[in-house]
């Protein structure tokens, strides 16, 4: 493939050793995440009508099993969501520890259809928008402006329920903290969330702006409409279970604790709206 | 000002020889079981036979191997080269197979590549569009032509 002249965005950080948790300077940081943003809103422009992974057969594409869970491609959320879970708990069960197999906190994948249903997200039909399941500083090219130049590993790219395509990129220290969870003990735990907060908040606007451009520039508003509410969904309901249950990935015991009270949280406050 | 791409590849300079993890020693076996000439061979062939060679330095991550190839008429390629699997934190999650994956993440490359957004217009406004704050451009939703847009470009690999 040809050669694109860039480093990895999160290696040049850390290379560079600047200030704490920004791509550059605070212009270049801005800049680097609304063009993230961007890439974000561009990729859910396209859709198809099932889940799973981009197949090529000559000059046409389709899709398949998805990369992951290498099933699929799954009709609805639902059919997802059910491979979903059972690919990470089969994945805990082999590499986790027992502090992690053990812990009642463990049950946080067996929530997560319940509440999703509870919280008006878990059966969906298409269409499905892209997404990259991977998407961060540790797979973007960039150069020494911190102007992105390249996307590299794409095969965590799949056409995905609305949820996944609206996630923040968590992994690039965009990260929602769990539901109804107040830190007032670990100072740099406070102090992280203090900084992460305004980010969210900002990158969730610049998301709001790629979408608003989308909707304001295409003649045709059916090919735009399915993302009109991708912005919102990025702070909902839906969105937090998600998060949850992409968290338990991590095999992290004090994760799963987290995360298990934040589902009994969102839970009693779904009943309590009833 | 920053240096970037290959000029910082480190070969496997990452790693520690006799770490006990590894790492170092998959990155050297498979460096060294590569038949580099025949893949000289087929990117050449692949490029209308223009010669090329191999740069000195490789990069090294915890999946993929990459190296440069250098064409006499000036293009550059990378080679990607899937390192064999490892266990524990460095394991990859995917269920799908290897050969299946690389397809699918060549399939992925193809359809961006030649499938460009919705709009032509609004893919390049995005790929140039300065951020302008929420109370900002509630106001200009009207005036999409008067958006201040900078330089950028838009490539990916």
């Amino acid at each position: 493939m040809s050669y694109i002249h860039g480093t990895v965005a999160r290696k040049l950080r850390t290379t560079e050793q600047g200030r704490a948790g920004l791509f550059g300077t605070v212009s270049q940081d801005r800049r680097f995440r609304q063009q993230m943003a961007n890439i974000q809103v561009q990729l859910a422009l396209h859709t198809f009508d099932r889940i799973g992974s981009i197949y090529q057969d000559g000059d046409s594409f389709t899709i398949g099993p998805e990369v992951e869970t290498g099933l699929g491609p799954f009709d609805n959320s639902a059919q997802y969501w059910k491979a979903l879970v059972r690919h990470l708990l089969k994945e805990a069960e082999a590499e986790a520890g027992p502090e992690v197999c053990e812990s009642p906190s463990f049950k946080v994948p067996y929530m997560f259809a319940d509440l999703m249903q509870l919280c008006g997200g878990y059966v969906a039909s298409g269409p499905f928008s892209l997404v990259n399941r991977d998407f961060g500083a540790h797979n973007l090219l960039v150069n020494d402006e911190y102007e992105i130049v390249g996307l590299i590993d794409v095969d965590g790219v799949l056409a995905a329920p609305k949820e996944m395509v609206a996630r923040f990129p968590d992994l690039t220290g965009l990260q929602r903290e769990t539901p109804g969870h107040v830190e007032t003990e670990n100072p740099w735990a406070m102090e992280r969330i203090r900084k992460t907060a305004p980010q969210l908040d900002e990158y969730q606007n610049m998301v709001d702006y790629a979408v608003t451009q989308a909707l304001a520039e295409e003649s045709n508003w059916r090919k735009v409409w399915h993302i009109r509410d991708m912005a919102s969904l990025m702070t909902s309901d839906t969105g937090s279970v998600l998060q949850g249950l992409t968290s338990f990935a991590f095999h992290q015991k004090f994760v799963n604790d987290r995360w298990m009270d934040g589902y009994e949280y969102l839970r009693r406050k779904k009943q309590n709206q009833k | 000002m920053a240096i970037v791409g290959a000029e910082v590849w480190l070969n496997n300079s990452n790693y520690e020889q006799g770490a006990g993890d590894g790492l170092y020693e998959r990155a050297t076996n498979f460096f060294d079981a590569i038949n580099w000439d025949t893949l000289i061979t087929l990117a050449s062939k692949a490029h209308a036979d223009v010669s090329c060679h191999l740069s000195e330095k490789y990069s090294l991550g915890n999946f993929n191997l990459v190296r440069q190839i250098i064409f006499a008429d000036g293009t550059l390629w990378i080679v990607r080269l899937r390192l064999p699997g490892l266990d524990g934190v460095f394991a990859a999650h995917e269920t799908l197979d290897t050969t299946r994956a690389m397809q699918v993440e060549v399939a992925t490359l193809n359809y961006l590549r030649y499938f460009p957004s919705v709009s032509a217009r609004l893919s390049r406004l995005m790929s140039r569009s300065e951020y302008i704050p929420r109370s900002r451009y509630r106001r200009s939703l009207d005036m999409t032509s008067t958006l201040v847009i900078s330089s950028g470009p838009r490539t990916f690999s």
